[in-house]
């Protein structure tokens, strides 16, 4: 009974650490998701854990005015989402109200319908991907580098303290083209945009992956989409678009894990009407 | 001595004290494995009148078949604690609407969307007992291009111990036929095979495409000549193994029919008292 008696009192002596090992356990499941390195889908039940101590996620849906250049549709994708998840907060931005303290307070960034990026705009959205910041890019979205009249002041006005600055600001948007800056962080060259084309086949090349889950090959309606080049050695090619006349195949469905992820679609996903693939890359990137 | 001090001559007393919370964790252990199922005490003397055999209530997410339903408000299982519910629409699973059914069958219906795969894979990591026949639950009502158990992330596909249309993306539809052979059962140390042995079988059966890594193949249909090994055969029975507290049986016929013809009504009835006490 005395031995029985110590063995007890050496177990309650061990509680503390037990404690200490569980809250350190927790703390990295946390940043493991946080990071999204794991789905908390695939812990047993830390998908509720996870979203009290996370609170609800945000996402913002940037396009640009309804007459501007790009694929896409941001009010159809918004309303696609809010069907889907009834509790994610989705707010639609204009490009031009987009600056780095807005884009951290959301896990998720997508950008849809919006060609023209300014230089101003591409460094906000490098920077929240360098901070951990996740993107979904759609079609055509920040392929073409603008500047704008607050930009040419703001280069002029920058150039009386450090002269060379406005030079230096016009070669670069003269040698950038496509995806420019973000090009690299995205891991893709953008080619061109293809009008209407019928006959193209939507079909997985990584079918495991959590994104095509339940989603099987199928063919598309006649569709706009962007043709791109991509980096194997950076990304993951998820899915790919066949021109079934041609048989030329174009990456349609393209994911870089960066410091957060960033996935690329080439045809905008409220086009697609695949309903399970648009609610697979939500549920993909965001968590809560 | 001092006052609340044991004497050497007494040892017992002391042991006596500090027996007694012992004693007391140790009835109250008892009392909370009875009281949650853990242990059953429905066939101990003096004990069985405390706990009773435990009720299994039985919900069918779908259509329960004919047979099904027949075989579930049947006296016997009645008699061993199996309650029937009734079935129940997908359309009307929320969180928390399964919570109180101790096995969910799903049966009848293709269709499922999204919120209730969700709700029953949630209801099987957290405990819950799943069977699923045929193809129920392969399909949602808005996507044409989807198909099968493993639509969404972190759904049904997480607890369904088999792959149904295919192994490529090409969406190949589950096929379910008729076919004439034997059940032949593979885990004859398996509790859910207790008593039964092998026997013909002449019912519909869907072919999966193939049990998953984490899956146990339980029973299989030779579905040509009977005991030859190298005759073509189709998943019958498929259990999944993992470290989830919850269980998922596949059943590529429905036992319900199969037991109406006179044979394995045992191997249902078994299959629900296993899920009843099953673990991970």
């Amino acid at each position: 009974m005395r031995g029985v008696g110590k063995t007890l009192d050496e177990l309650a002596k061990e509680i503390p650490h037990l404690l200490v090992v569980a809250a350190l356990l927790i703390i990295l499941l946390f940043v493991v998701t946080k990071f999204k390195w794991v789905h908390c889908s695939q812990v047993p039940q830390w998908c509720n854990v996870y979203c009290e101590l996370n609170g609800k996620s945000q996402v913002a849906v940037i396009s640009g005015n309804p007459g501007d250049p790009g694929i896409g549709d941001a009010a159809g994708f918004r309303l696609q989402a809010l069907n889907d998840r009834q509790f994610t907060y989705i707010a639609p931005f204009q490009a031009s109200q987009i600056t780095a303290g807005l884009l951290e307070d959301y896990e998720l960034v997508v950008l849809t319908h919006w060609k023209q990026v300014t230089l101003k705009q591409a460094i906000a959205l490098r920077d929240y991907l360098n901070k951990g910041g996740s993107i979904l890019w759609e079609g055509d979205a920040a392929s073409e580098y603008v500047t704008t009249p607050e930009d040419e002041s703001y280069a002029l006005a920058e150039n009386v303290s450090k002269p060379g600055f406005y030079e230096e600001y016009k070669k670069l948007l003269n040698k950038t083209q496509g995806f420019g800056l973000l090009g690299d962080v995205l891991g893709v060259k953008y080619v061109k945009t293809h009008s209407r084309t019928g006959g193209l086949k939507y079909q997985s090349v990584k079918d495991n992956h959590l994104m095509v889950s339940g989603v099987h090959n199928f063919q598309l309606q006649p569709i706009v989409f962007t043709e791109v080049t991509e980096n194997p050695a950076a990304l993951t090619k998820i899915a790919e678009l066949n021109e079934t006349s041609t048989g030329k195949l174009y990456p349609a469905l393209l994911e870089r894990k960066y410091v957060g992820r960033i996935v690329y679609t080439a045809v905008p996903l409220e086009f697609i009407g695949s309903k399970t693939l648009t609610t697979n890359v939500l549920d993909y990137l965001v968590s809560c | 001595m001092k006052r609340g001090q044991y004497s050497g001559a007494a040892p017992g007393g002391k042991f006596g004290e500090s027996a007694i919370p012992l004693i007391l964790i140790a009835i109250l252990a008892i009392f909370l494995a009875g009281r949650f199922g853990i242990v059953d005490f429905s066939g101990v003397p003096v004990l069985n009148s405390i706990f009773p055999s435990p009720k299994i209530t039985v919900g069918v997410v779908g259509r329960s078949s004919y047979d099904m339903r027949a075989l579930l408000e049947s006296e016997d299982y009645r008699v061993t604690g199996v309650y029937f519910a009734g079935d129940i629409d997908q359309k009307v699973i929320y969180p928390g609407v399964l919570n109180n059914f101790d096995v969910i069958i799903l049966q009848g219906e293709s269709t499922c969307d999204r919120t209730a795969r969700k709700v029953i894979a949630d209801r099987v990591k957290a405990g819950g007992k799943l069977i699923v026949v045929g193809d129920a639950c392969t399909r949602v009502s808005d996507d044409r291009a989807a198909y099968g158990w493993d639509i969404g992330i972190g759904s049904l596909g997480d607890v369904v111990p088999v792959v149904g249309g295919g192994v490529t993306k090409e969406l190949e539809m589950l096929q379910t036929n008729a076919v004439r052979g034997k059940f032949k059962v593979v885990a004859v140390n398996h509790p859910v095979f207790n008593g039964v042995k092998n026997f013909g079988f002449d019912s519909e059966i869907t072919a999966i495409t193939v049990p998953k890594p984490n899956a146990e193949i339980l029973a299989y249909i030779d579905a040509s000549s009977i005991g030859k090994v190298t005759a073509p055969s189709l998943f019958a029975i498929v259990e999944s193994k993992g470290l989830f507290s919850g269980k998922t049986i596949y059943f590529a016929f429905d036992p319900a029919t199969v037991a109406a013809q006179g044979t394995g009504r045992n191997m249902f009835l078994n299959t629900l008292l296993y899920l009843r006490g099953a673990k991970g």
